[in-house]
């Protein structure tokens, strides 16, 4: 009920109560309830007639990055007696100094000015406008308007630094880089063994083949470097990515999928994101910086959700070139296992990181025996669910979230997978 | 300072009532509504706005009821302004409570010295009233004094400002 219905309940209560009882003392009691009505009604806003302007310090921030908002509310009407200004915020920003909220007069074309300092997670948030409630001195009669401004801020995702993903992609692209694309040419590794052919450089004659055949000559030949079409698919469902005491892995999951993006564009290659949660993003394949930015900022905004289309993994096979790099980003689900073998059984060289959710909610439990063991069973589950795919030829990177992404991504990441399958079978002799 | 105001006006509104009805020689009553200040006191330290609304109208129940059994009209009368007051005062803090406190001093003494007038009004009608019934007493003549000299520093003290 609004407190001028309930005054004016009290009011006809009275005079009602003064009839009822043929008693004219009762009346008595409504004259300073009306009194006080009449001078919430006597001194209440008529017109809004305002502006607001605001100037935002940095509209793209770091995550922990500091951040000041001013702003400007002009009034170009009659004085105002009480304005509440309400800056709506949403919930990844934090307030650290001043306020979003301001209750003041305003006398007639006169400015208000004020700052706040935010400090926020990845996001982006759209200052569309303030709320403006003028009331009389009393509150009784309330006027509300809506002031648009301009402004947008954007936090960016963390960024962790990798140096090099190796990928081996069946196919390459034209332009080079630095994949080996499995066709001798120029390069720097050695790849075979050819006739010499006029224009050779004589630096690359292999006079020891030469010599053992008479009068044949040898040049070496390298192995060319490619640029390569790169999928990543971010995995935001929520039902594998929040847990119940409302934490989530997927802020680890972005963190990943910067990095890996940066770092294989850096290399030169056509890289694409995919990020579904309650629908699916998609950030077409491109080259360079500004294909850098376009998918720092669809990171930015990712959300998790659960849509009802992707109950299950979804990786849609026309959005990625045949033959190209999947690189997918996902906490996993026994129920994707049947998905990742089609694509792999399709010929997608496939790529898993993994953040763990086991060692994750298991750190926020606690370490009572009960949990040590329920997370003993869950990461045994998880194990055989990663072998299974290493066994379909899927390169699986376990990622331990507590460590990070930069040690995890030097580890397993830098070299190629073979290459490292030989390292281990070395120590393991 | 909104905070003082406040108490101090849940304690005058709930107060008066009782002694309004302590002077008819109810003292049931008058034990009850010292038990409702004490609770509404509570209630607004616990941040229990709502409960403004209740005590408001059991207030004026109560005094409509009393000035229906010809109870003195004055402390009825005062009681049920102060206790508006307070729930004014109540609104007014949770409005506030969201606010940075930049600038918010001078709001909080314009609305507290307008109700003070409002409360000043209130009363010198009341006093009509008592002078018509030849009631008037001398309590009632100090607690009018008192209210004067509040607001009369009240309006000072915002010209200063000013």
């Amino acid at each position: 009920m609004s407190r001028i219905a309930l005054l004016a309940a009290l009011i006809y209560f009275i005079i009602l109560a003064g009839i009822g009882s043929l008693n004219g003392s009762v009346l008595e009691l409504a004259l300073p309830l009306v009194i006080y009505l009449l001078a919430g009604l006597w001194r209440g806003p008529e017109t809004l007639n305002l502006s607001a302007e605001r100037t935002i310090s940095s509209e793209r921030i770091k995550p922990g990055e500091i951040v000041t908002v001013n702003l400007t509310v002009s009034n170009h009407g009659d004085t105002l007696d009480q304005v509440s200004l309400q800056d709506p915020l949403p919930d990844f920003l934090e307030l650290l100094e001043g306020s979003n909220n301001r209750l003041v007069r305003l006398p007639a074309h006169e400015s208000l000015s004020w700052s706040y300092t935010l400090r926020g997670r990845r996001g982006s948030h759209n200052f569309s406008g303030l709320n403006v409630l003028a009331e009389d001195s009393l509150g009784l009669v309330v006027k509300r308007t809506f002031l648009p401004t301009h402004g947008q801020l954007l936090v960016l995702p963390s960024v962790a630094r990798v140096r090099r993903i190796a990928i081996q992609p069946r196919q390459t692209r034209v332009y080079s880089g630095v994949i080996p694309a499995h066709q001798g040419g120029t390069g720097i590794e050695f790849f075979g063994l050819r006739s010499y052919q006029i224009g050779d450089s004589p630096h690359h004659i292999n006079w020891r083949a030469s010599a053992r055949q008479n009068g044949t000559l040898y040049t070496n030949e390298y192995e060319q470097e490619r640029v390569a079409d790169v999928g990543i698919v971010l995995d935001g469902r929520s039902r594998i990515n929040n847990f119940s005491d409302r934490s989530s892995i997927f802020d680890d999951a972005v963190l990943a999928a910067v990095a890996v993006s940066s770092a294989l564009l850096s290399e030169g290659n056509r890289v694409g994101l995919l990020i579904y949660g309650d629908r699916a993003r998609w950030t077409s394949p491109g080259y360079g910086k500004r294909q850098r930015e376009r998918i720092m900022q669809n990171l930015a905004l990712a959300k998790t959700g659960e849509s009802q289309n992707f109950k299950s993994l979804f990786i849609p096979r026309r959005m990625f070139p045949t033959n190209s790099q999947i690189i997918l980003i996902s906490p996993l689900h026994a129920d994707d296992l049947p998905l990742l073998a089609q694509l792999r059984v399709s010929g997608y060289p496939l790529m898993v990181i993994s953040p763990d959710p086991v060692s994750f909610e298991a750190r926020k439990l606690g370490n009572r025996d009960s949990v040590k063991l329920a997370a003993r069973i869950a990461r045994l589950e998880r194990e055989i669910m990663l072998r299974h795919l290493r066994g379909l030829g899927i390169q699986v990177i376990n990622w331990d979230t507590a460590m990070p992404f930069e040690q995890v991504a030097r580890a397993s990441l830098s070299r190629p997978v073979t290459f490292l399958r030989a390292i281990q079978r070395g120590v393991g002799a | 300072m909104t905070n003082i105001a406040l108490s101090i006006s849940i304690i005058l509104g709930t107060g008066f009532l009782a002694h309004g009805y302590s002077l008819a020689g109810i003292d049931i009553f008058t034990r009850w509504f010292i038990a409702l200040g004490v609770i509404w006191l509570i209630a607004q330290y616990s941040r229990l706005d709502w409960f403004s609304a209740v005590a408001l109208i059991l207030v004026i129940l109560t005094a409509s009821l009393g000035l229906w059994m010809d109870f003195h009209a004055g402390w009825l009368i005062a009681g049920s302004i102060f206790s508006l007051v307070a729930w004014d005062l109540t609104e007014f803090r949770r409005q506030l409570r969201t606010m940075a406190k930049d600038g918010l001093r001078g709001v909080e003494r314009r609305h507290i010295t307008r109700l003070g007038f409002l409360a000043l009004a209130g009363l010198i009608f009341a006093t009509l009233l008592l002078l018509v019934r030849e009631q008037f007493t001398l309590d009632w003549g100090i607690l009018l004094l008192v209210m004067s000299i509040v607001s009369l520093i009240q309006f000072i003290v915002g010209a200063r400002v000013k």
